[in-house]
């Protein structure tokens, strides 16, 4: 199981490289050229601004998803910090509360989903339909479990060898 | 305050205090309210804003003003500032604390985050520091609390956010931070300058000649012309906040590559992917709290809060006492993000009441949250500097106690001396009488 999980980790964090540079250096070509172009020439992107939306969507939605394997969530360590006994059945209760909030985030966002496909809804200029971008909730959710699964092996193990050794 | 109001709060403290991530907690306990307390619950719904809360461009800011501050650090923008500063103040007693103070300042003149601020100046400040002879504790204490400036000093995440849930002009808020910000760098100069004064056990390195200052200030110059592009283009009016940001980058990104050379385009990649993970982990908090905050507002809290202050609080004075009470207690379990979304919308409604001014509330907020980061039990800063200077918490948390202490009479100052924030933005015409305000959450 490890070794899959090593494999997926790869392709998972290659995914997330990629996507997430690719797309934040897009956002950030697109309004530098719009200044550019406003004072050089008199002129201005429409679709930059619904471009930087969707990228901060999609980032912040991949991001979090990276943000597991690299431990860089946003939690409160009081407790952890001041009661160190407590951290790693903590570690688990929180890793148990991150599957539950991705299978719900799965669970409405193909609901999500098939109410944009009812309504044939798509963005104002660029035109994507707004179905790709809700399909990021349930992607989000998915991504989630396999890294939270991952990363609570990596912790279980650590501590086996920790209480074994 | 109904039952279920303060068991939902109960159980949002909880969920933080038993590790679960901020943002999860903020949107478990929404939704849980709903589930709870409402006649019709619509789950979908909560998940549907917490989707949209995110579909908005002015969050675009707080991505570039982290990747501005990471190029910076992963560059030797950073270093070349400190030593900038440290050249003009290291001849006096104390000069080395003073630097790392006006450091913090200067980063924080480019990056928008205490956060940032403190893992780029605490992580090679304090060593330097207790190298060169400072006690240990000054050193914790003043690159714990120093960073506050991160989000004081525009351009600033909190800043941003406040201006969201209300109309107030975003230029306008930035410029009120700097008054505050240099108050508390020169106070706290101030102090170190008093605490070290007749130390022996200090080098005290000579007056630097002036070929020295200009060598150096030369070698940095391309380092300190990257705020005042900031500060000029966004206060000119030439960029918005989100293209100063924009040009920040490219700025750093070029010098950091072509005139430092200290980074490779190996980094590039590096550095932007580390950026966009680090501003997801902060914005997906303001989508949970944005469905914590539809929870309140169906539960009419905001009405019902401000029935009670008014009648309880008549004057202005009273009401930014209290204000202040609340937010440095709020301030210390709630992080700076979720505080102004959730906190914010339940208290702006209630200016007009005391004619408070609405860009003026908004700096005292910020200055409020901002010495959050540091008081336990729930102080952001106190527990990187913790793990930075391998110290526990309870070392940090008397460590800062001075330096707080400066920071709160900051605080008081501005709070009752309205104009000596506001005549900045009154001058430079981006100060408006705000009538009414339109929480947008």
């Amino acid at each position: 199981m490890i070794r899959g999980f090593r494999r997926i980790d790869r392709w998972l964090s290659l995914f997330e490289e990629w996507t997430l540079f690719l797309s934040v250096l897009a956002a950030m070509i697109a309004l530098f050229f719009n200044v550019v172009l406003r004072y050089g020439f008199s002129y201005s992107l429409a679709w930059s601004e619904e471009l930087v939306r969707e990228v901060i969507l999609y980032t912040t939605f991949v991001g979090c998803s990276a943000a597991i394997r690299s431990r860089a969530t946003v939690r409160i360590d009081a407790v952890v910090q001041l009661v160190p006994r407590l951290q790693y059945p903590l570690a688990l209760f929180s890793y148990g509360v991150q599957l539950v909030f991705a299978v719900i985030l799965i669970y409405y966002g193909v609901q999500l989903c098939a109410l944009q496909v009812k309504s044939g809804q798509s963005t104002l200029i660029l035109n994507i339909p707004t179905v790709y971008l809700y399909a990021l909730l349930p992607l989000l959710g998915v991504l989630m479990i396999l890294r939270v699964l991952m990363m609570a092996a990596v912790d279980i193990r650590a501590r086996r060898s920790a209480l074994g050794g | 305050m109904e039952f279920s109001v303060i068991a939902i709060l109960l159980i949002l403290l909880g969920a933080l205090a038993a590790y679960v991530p901020v943002y999860m907690s903020l949107f478990f306990t929404g939704l849980l309210g709903f589930l709870f307390f409402a006649p019709d619950p619509q789950p979908l719904l909560i998940t549907q804003s917490f989707f949209k809360s995110m579909d908005n461009f002015a969050l675009v800011v707080v991505l570039f003003f982290i990747l501005c501050g990471n190029i910076m650090t992963a560059g030797s923008i950073v270093e070349k500032l400190i030593k900038v500063v440290n050249t003009l103040v290291s001849w006096l007693p104390g000069g080395l604390g003073m630097a790392g103070c006006l450091g913090c300042g200067l980063f924080g003149a480019i990056s928008g985050s205490t956060v940032a601020t403190v893992v780029a100046l605490g992580g090679f400040m304090i060593p330097a520091l207790i190298q060169n002879g400072y006690p240990g504790r000054y050193a914790v204490g003043l690159m714990t609390t120093s960073p506050n400036l991160g989000i004081i000093i525009p351009p600033s995440i909190s800043m941003i956010l406040y201006c969201m849930i209300t109309n107030v002009s975003l230029q306008g808020l930035f410029l009120t931070g700097f008054v505050p910000g240099i108050l508390i760098m020169g106070a706290t100069c101030v102090y170190t300058y008093f605490l070290f004064r007749n130390d022996t056990v200090l080098v005290r390195m000579p007056v630097p000649g002036f070929r020295e200052v200009l060598s150096v200030l030369r070698e940095g110059l391309w380092s300190l012309l990257l705020p005042v592009i900031i500060f000029v283009g966004t206060f000119s009016g030439m960029f918005t906040a989100n293209e100063a940001a924009v040009v920040a980058c490219v700025y750093a990104f070029t010098v950091e590559l072509f005139i430092h050379r200290t980074m490779k385009w190996g980094d590039v990649k590096k550095v932007i992917f580390n950026s966009a993970v680090t501003s997801s982990t902060l914005l997906i908090i303001v989508a949970g709290a944005t469905c914590f905050g539809r929870y309140l507002t169906f539960e009419n809290v905001p009405a019902k809060i401000a029935e009670a202050v008014i009648e309880h609080i008549s004057s202005p004075a009273m009401f930014l006492l209290a204000m202040n009470l609340f937010f440095l207690l709020v301030g210390m379990f709630l992080d700076v993000i979720s505080a102004t979304l959730i906190v914010g919308p339940v208290v702006i409604p209630l200016l007009p009441n005391f004619g408070v001014d609405f860009m003026h509330f908004g700096l005292l907020m910020t200055v409020n949250l901002a010495i959050g980061y540091c008081t336990p039990p729930v102080g952001v800063s106190m527990y990187i500097v913790g793990s930075i200077a391998n110290k526990n918490i309870l070392y940090v948390a008397r460590a800062v106690v001075p330096f707080l202490a400066i920071q709160i009479g900051v605080l008081f100052l501005v709070t009752y001396l309205p104009d000596l924030v506001l005549w900045l933005p009154k001058w430079m015409g981006f100060w408006e009488a705000i009538e009414t305000s339109a929480p947008a959450l």
